[in-house]
């Protein structure tokens, strides 16, 4: 059985993309809602967020294409964007900072998941040459049968996205969530990238380095800010104290 | 057993201190001078964030850019950095000091001035797109 991707007329990735960002936010807000973040704390960083997501998005792909006319999206610049959004938010508002940092980071794949889909039918981010059961077969010019690559980091990072869940839930201190999250998902990345074109086959490549690299630099971020906003403290411990 | 009286005496009530003296004062004008410099600063990033995109843009069509990338980079990341900083200033202006009316203000305009930019672009892609669709090249 293959998948047949048909030749659209106009790339539908760029809509996909903003609804799968639209998605993720929704499913932030009514995670901050439930962990009892107020209205206006919940509007303050959305709006910085998906400024900062929008902007650091269009920037990384003017930078990636030295284009200054270049419109168009970098995930890579958008989940930077993001992290910096929800830093920024939780640095000025300072209303249960890690709760509004464990929704965003917990939801984070589910974005990236569901983004995957503008990369299917826009057929980049595809896999190796394949003809096995469940190819994705794109016609056209740089038509092929390739590895449904795409399709797995849509699964994974779906159901990445549900450990996100349980994880943020069960462990108590939310910092020690987030650190778990963010080390889970450099892991998860890091092993999908193996399934991609440009993989030259090495033991790590050049994408496998990025991928580390951002990873190690969200860790250092959100240690930064943790020290910078005293929070992260197991609440038994934190009781003790006061 | 202690010959304790059953019943209550009245207490005197103590004249109620004067809300003045146990409130901390709040400086109205200094609160608002900070936050209208905020509103300010803030404003002036904004249009200096548009002010750069378009003369990126606009030397752009002059230039060619590829000779000229380190200014194309950097006319490209002050514009960023300063629409987000215009953004934070407004936020932190917003969230900070909440009575005033030129932050509150001055953040539903970005609002509105976002939400029509996207709208006039979705507008411009749809037109694209089904331009594109309809398009018959002769031949």
């Amino acid at each position: 059985m293959k998948i047949y991707i048909p030749e659209l007329a106009w790339s539908p990735y760029g809509l996909l993309v903003l609804t799968s960002v639209a998605i993720g936010f929704a499913v932030a807000i009514y995670l901050m809602r439930k962990a009892g973040v107020t209205k206006h704390t919940i509007l303050y960083t959305c709006i910085l967020t998906s400024v900062f997501t929008v902007t650091n998005s269009v920037m990384g792909n003017m930078l990636i294409s030295n284009d200054p006319r270049a419109l168009g999206f970098s995930g890579l610049g958008a989940v930077v964007g993001m992290i910096l959004g929800v830093l920024v938010s939780g640095l000025i508002i300072k209303d249960k900072p890690e709760s509004v940092m464990a929704s965003f980071i917990a939801t984070a794949p589910l974005m990236y998941g569901l983004a995957k889909t503008g990369c299917l039918f826009g057929g980049c981010c595809h896999g190796k040459d394949y003809e096995g059961p469940f190819a994705i077969v794109y016609s056209g010019a740089n038509g092929g049968s390739y590895f449904p690559a795409q399709i797995i980091d849509m699964v994974v990072f779906i159901a990445m996205f549900v450990i996100n869940l349980i994880l943020i839930r069960k462990i108590k201190n939310k910092i020690a969530a987030i650190y778990v999250i963010l080390a889970l998902l450099t892991v998860v990345r890091f092993l999908l990238e193996y399934l991609k074109y440009y993989h030259d086959g090495s033991l790590i490549a050049s994408g496998q380095v990025s991928v580390l690299v951002a990873g190690a630099a969200s860790i250092v971020l959100v240690t930064v800010w943790k020290f910078l906003l005293k929070v992260g403290k197991a609440p038994a411990a934190a009781g003790a104290q006061n | 057993m202690d010959n304790q009286p059953t019943y209550y005496e009245p207490v005197q009530q103590e004249p109620a201190m004067p809300v003045t003296a146990a409130m901390p004062q709040v400086d109205y004008a200094a609160r608002k001078k900070k936050a209208d410099l905020l509103c300010y600063i803030s404003l002036g990033l904004y249009a200096a964030s548009i002010v750069s995109a378009i003369v990126t843009y606009v030397y752009s069509a002059f230039v060619n850019y590829e000779t000229q990338n380190i200014i194309f980079k950097i006319l490209s990341a002050f514009s960023s950095v300063a629409f987000e900083a215009a953004w934070v200033l407004v936020i932190v202006a917003r969230a900070k000091f909440r009575e005033n009316r030129f932050a509150k203000i001055l953040l539903w305009v970005y609002i509105a001035m976002a939400i029509t930019v996207a709208v006039i672009l979705i507008a411009i892609i749809a037109y694209c797109v089904y331009t594109c669709a309809t398009c018959h090249m002769p031949g």
